[in-house]
């Protein structure tokens, strides 16, 4: 369950995230809204890449924004310990919180293997090199439907592929949250299929919530039994998917965006 | 069916485990440590135990440029410190050779972790210059203080009378000794880099290079990473700063000006930073070229020329260095080649080996690897002499191509009127042949110590016997030519 409460992202005189309050509680969450509304934005604040001036969000009950106090006397010190985990977190130990993202562009390292570069991630999530991190990386890769290119060089792997790859990465270790930010950018029609049929999978695979943000309609339809729409950092409408975009101000929003897009075309 | 087959595809092979991945360097670097000393003049073991300190230094600008993309120039300066500091303490106390040189590498060490901390947050020119200032301000350290030998207080500095010169380990009294024994401490050395490049913190550099969000958002440290990176390459810096120390018992601080330092840089990224044998080319570039051209009584620091050109020619094609492009070389070449290829060539070099043995011209192996160079430069370098022309500028250059292709055509014409098959490339190897034949004959003059004209009859001897047994055994290798081709049908690009 992710819990939004007043977000606001301020950088300079733009305001990607205004003042945002939002709970999201279903397996499957989709975020879409036109280019520059801040959805990569809200991705950051989850992964800590960007601190928000000001809210707080939680994620299944602990909050990753808030600076606690350190030295709290009434606290025992392994309590203490792990309140300076879990709050303000350094970016890369939210990985052991469960957090896990993709990005909008591929990172696929393109001089390791597809296997290797699934490995660098699981190098980190687990305490030791063990039989079942091999397994786990193993598994992951199965699951999105890649173990026939398990030795290729990162720079071998299509579009489709290194799209996948990066999912698989995000799937390593116990993930609470996995953030997917437009996988199904540049994919046919087929491959949008697979895709979809890899992340709805997800939630029963590892037990995560999955955050979906993509601008293919038809894949959020597919994929999530809630969606959120972003416009200009506000919150436009949030609910079951179906209702959300039937709603005049979304149709109005972002499909309409699509109908220019249509037009042109 | 086609699914299959795709499956089975030759190019969805395993990657070697990181053992597997270092052994070829073990062993090639253990072989040299055997023969090396046993071929070479007296005045060469002294030349190559350097090499040795000086690869071991590359080595670690090349981890931090290769693996992190990160350019440091106070390598070198970070040698002097462990140099420095194994001086010191051996001088100051009774202690074995190994516990100085490991507390110059620890020492050094944490000055590169030092060094490494503002470099976190930077990165390109800005930590090039960050370093370079650190590399200049150890320069005017040293100048001042000088490195100890034998005398009291910190500095350890004699002010009247003789310097004191540190012993070599007991193990390793003689030169061609203490080089095997520098020929250890690299196999150790650079084995634990290799193993570090092949294993975890290899795949995390790897992440960091692609982005640094990326491996921040696998749980990567990225800050922990680099620094590691930086302490590691301190330590192996500081490690070869001592045992240059040992090599002549003392240090002269005029040996760690800047200028060395950027060289380093620039015949790392000439060698090529990708790979261990880059480090191995670029120590040989620093130490040996001018040390051969001395040998030849010609001034050390023409040198400096070469590199200037060696290092733009580099960076225009593409930053892999000599040995990146030998490498994408052999890539093409099919196995069968290479297996025909290395049983011929190691059957001339060894029938040339005991030829000049024979005749008392030179040991076994000089004459040995002499033939082996210029078999490899007959293949892999056909070009040299038209890069050599490029040194006078791309028009001329173009020019020499034009008057080349255009005597060619009509040598080519003459051949075919006479009833010869004509052959277009005959000016252009005749070229090869004599730029080979002088460059390589010239080389082993000094190293081997074997007279210009035998050395010459030697490269040309290989050569020859190349082409003539090419033709003469060509039906006899042909079953294992075409029986290595079933097995490993494509380029050796597809099999890792
Ligand atoms: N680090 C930053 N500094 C300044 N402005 C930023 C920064 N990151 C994002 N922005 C701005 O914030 C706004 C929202 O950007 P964001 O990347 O979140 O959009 P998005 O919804 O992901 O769009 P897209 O669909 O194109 O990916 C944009 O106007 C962008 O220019
Ligand atoms: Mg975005």
């Amino acid at each position: 369950m992710i819990e939004i409460k007043n977000i606001t992202v301020q950088f300079g005189g733009v305001k990607p995230l205004d003042n945002l309050t939002v709970t999201l509680d279903q397996p499957i969450v989709g975020l879409i809204g036109p280019n520059g509304a801040g959805k990569t934005t809200l991705l950051n604040v989850f992964s800590g890449f960007v601190t928000p001036t000001s809210g707080e969000v939680a994620i299944n009950g602990k909050s990753i924004t808030q600076r606690e106090r350190r030295f709290d006397l009434n606290l025992t010190p392994m309590t203490q310990f792990r309140a300076s985990l879990f709050t303000r977190m350094k970016p890369h130990k939210r990985v052991s919180l469960g957090l896990r993202r993709t990005f909008q562009t591929d990172q696929i390292a393109d001089d390791l293997t597809l296997l290797e570069n699934v490995q660098a991630v699981a190098d980190h999530g687990f305490a030791k090199k063990s039989p079942a991190m091999q397994e786990d990386v193993k598994r992951a890769i199965d699951y999105v439907g890649l173990t026939r290119r398990l030795h290729r060089k990162g720079s071998d792997l299509s579009t489709e592929e290194r799209h996948l790859a990066e999912i698989a990465k995000a799937l390593i270790g116990k993930p609470s949250l996995v953030m997917l930010d437009e996988p199904g950018a540049g994919m046919s029609e087929a491959e949008s299929e697979h895709l979809a049929q890899v992340i709805r999978g997800i939630p029963d695979y590892c037990g995560a919530q999955v955050f979906l943000i993509d601008h293919d309609v038809d894949l959020i339809v597919a994929c999530c039994s809630q969606t959120m729409v972003l416009d200009f950092g506000k919150l436009l409408a949030v609910g079951p998917t179906r209702k959300v975009l039937e709603l005049p101000e979304v149709r109005k929003a972002y499909l309409g965006d699509f109908g220019e897009l249509e037009r042109a075309a | 069916m086609a699914e299959e087959k795709k499956k089975k595809s030759n190019i969805d092979i395993p990657p070697k485990s990181p053992w597997r991945r270092i052994m070829p360097m073990v062993i090639v670097f253990a072989l040299v440590a055997v023969v090396l000393p046993e071929w070479v003049s007296h005045y060469w073991v002294n030349s190559i135990s350097s090499v040795v300190c000086l690869t071991m230094t590359a080595a670690t600008v090349a981890l931090l440029y290769g693996q992190l993309g990160m350019v440091s120039l106070a390598q070198f300066a970070l040698a002097g410190v462990g140099g420095w500091v194994c001086l010191r303490f051996l001088h100051g106390f009774d202690i074995p050779f190994e516990i100085g040189v490991l507390l110059g590498g620890l020492i050094a060490g944490v000055f590169g972790l030092l060094l490494g901390l503002p470099a976190l947050r930077m990165r390109g020119l800005y930590l090039a210059l960050l370093t370079l200032l650190v590399a200049a301000a150890f320069q005017v350290i040293v100048n001042v203080i000088s490195f100890p030998d034998g005398g009291p207080g910190f500095t350890g500095k004699v002010e009247t009378g003789a310097r004191v010169l540190i012993g070599r380990p007991w193990l390793a009294q003689s030169d061609a000794a203490y080089f095997r024994y520098l020929m250890v401490w690299l196999i150790l050395v650079m084995g634990f880099l290799e193993w570090q490049r092949a294993s975890k913190s290899g795949r995390a550099w790897a992440l960091i290079r692609k982005s640094e969000a990326a491996a921040t958002a696998a749980g990567v440290s990225v800050v922990g990473y680099k620094a590691r990176a930086f302490f590691m390459g301190g330590v192996a810096a500081g490690l070869a700063g001592g045992l240059l120390a040992g090599l002549n018992g003392q240090l002269e601080y005029s040996g760690f000006h800047v200028s060395q330092s950027i060289l380093l840089f620039a015949l790392v990224v000439v060698g090529g930073a990708y790979n261990w044998l880059g480090a191995v080319a670029a120590g040989l570039l620093i130490r040996a070229l001018p040390a051969l051209l001395n040998g030849h009584g010609v001034d050390g620091n023409l040198a400096n020329v070469f590199f200037g050109f060696a290092t733009l020619v580099s960076l225009i094609q593409g930053r892999k260095g000599i040995v990146g492009q030998l490498a994408d070389f052999f890539k093409f070449v099919r196995m069968s080649r290479i297996v025909e290829g290395t049983i011929i060539w190691f059957a001339i070099a060894g029938l040339f080996g005991l030829v000049y043995m024979y005749l008392d011209k030179t040991s076994f192996g000089g004459a040995f690897f002499t033939a082996l160079v210029a078999l490899l430069f007959r293949v892999a370098i056909p070009g040299v002499a038209w890069l050599l022309l490029g040194f006078f500028g791309k028009p001329i250059q173009d020019r020499a191509e034009d008057v080349e292709a255009y005597l060619s055509l009509r040598l080519a014409q003459l051949m075919a009127k006479i009833g010869l098959i004509p052959d277009h490339r005959l000016i252009k190897r005749g070229l090869n042949w004599w730029f080979n034949g002088f460059f390589i004959a010239w080389v082993v003059w000094g190293v081997f110590e074997v007279e210009f004209a035998y050395g010459l009859a030697l490269v040309w001897g290989a050569m020859s016997l190349k082409i003539i047994s090419e033709k003469l055994l060509y039906p006899a290798v042909l079953p294992l030519r075409n029986a290595i081709d079933k097995k490993f049908p494509k380029p050796l690009a597809a099999y890792r």
